[in-house]
């Protein structure tokens, strides 16, 4: 896993800003080496909402830190990626396509956690939380960081968002 | 050769499944806990055991102490694939009897390697 962006960060970033660092670089290597596609990442930005998806998959971070990470993506992503990860046909992959993208938010909060670990963070996950629907949204409470790091797979739009609650407040 | 793989995520299993048999392992048995595990063990021993960390009942470090704790277990390999990857993790596996460690997410050439040196005949 590449930690070139990580351990560029400085020590006096902000929290919000050191996990966005990490969670670019987990997620590309997850999407690399799980999905066997190439993602490419736009400017994170440090505000909600929460960007509008079919499927959001949501793992808990509680410890010396506290929030979630949110893997949010259109219905025709989570297909394609349910597929790519399971290696199976479209029918198969239908079936698994709200625990793959639970999978997926798994691997990359857990690689998150990993490496905020190494910067002396103790901190638990959560199970995935899978939200699928057409017409929903959901938002944090006030008073927390939050960032939104937008990224293409192909022709697809989809979106990591973090909330940070007490250390990680901007 | 026999793979037993166990984890509560039936789509994990399956990715794990699926990339074994693409691998040229078709012979595998899949367990949701650590109790439904030792219930195949006992149905039959695998040339290998692949399992999860964190599952309800019993989480991976307590099955394969469980499995430790068996005479006919005592040398079946287990690889441990979790996303539980910090220094203290990978000690508190190997201590429980784990022989080796993926840590997700991984290729299918890791899992390969993996396989093919812990069944490897010495």
């Amino acid at each position: 896993m590449s930690t070139a962006a990580t351990k560029a960060v400085a020590t006096d970033t902000p929290m919000v800003e050191v996990m966005v660092a990490s969670l670019v670089d987990v997620t590309r290597d997850i999407f690399s080496t799980m999905v066997d596609r190439t993602v490419e990442f736009g400017e994170p930005t440090y505000a909600g909402p929460q960007p509008t998806a079919n499927v959001v998959a949501t793992v808990g971070y509680a410890g010396t830190l506290s929030g979630y990470v949110s893997l949010c993506v259109s219905k025709e992503a989570a297909l394609e990626i349910a597929q790519a990860l399971l290696g199976s046909s479209a029918d198969e992959a239908h079936e698994h396509v709200r625990d793959a993208a639970g999978e997926m938010a798994n691997m990359i909060a857990g690689s998150v956690r990993t490496a905020m670990t190494e910067k002396g963070e103790t901190l638990g996950i959560s199970t995935p939380i899978v939200t699928v629907g057409t017409d929903f949204s959901t938002a944090a409470l006030r008073d927390v960081s939050q960032a939104v790091c937008p990224f293409k797979m192909g022709p697809h739009n989809l979106f990591v968002y973090l909330v940070l609650q007490g250390k990680g407040r901007r | 050769m026999r793979v037993l793989v166990v984890d509560d995520s039936s789509t994990m299993r399956r990715i794990i499944v699926n990339t074994l048999k693409k691998l040229g392992h078709e012979d595998t048995v899949e367990a949701g806990d650590g109790k439904e595990a030792l219930r195949a063990l006992a149905a039959g021993v695998p040339d290998v055991i692949v399992t999860d960390w964190n599952m309800p009942e019993m989480n991976g470090p307590q099955f394969v102490e469980a499995v430790r704790s068996q005479p006919a277990l005592a040398k079946t390999p287990v690889l441990m694939v979790t996303t539980q990857a910090a220094k203290e993790d990978v000690i508190v596996a190997l201590q429980a009897g784990v022989n080796d460690y993926l840590i997700k997410p991984f290729t299918p050439e890791a899992l390969k390697e993996k396989i093919n040196s812990l069944t490897r005949k010495p």
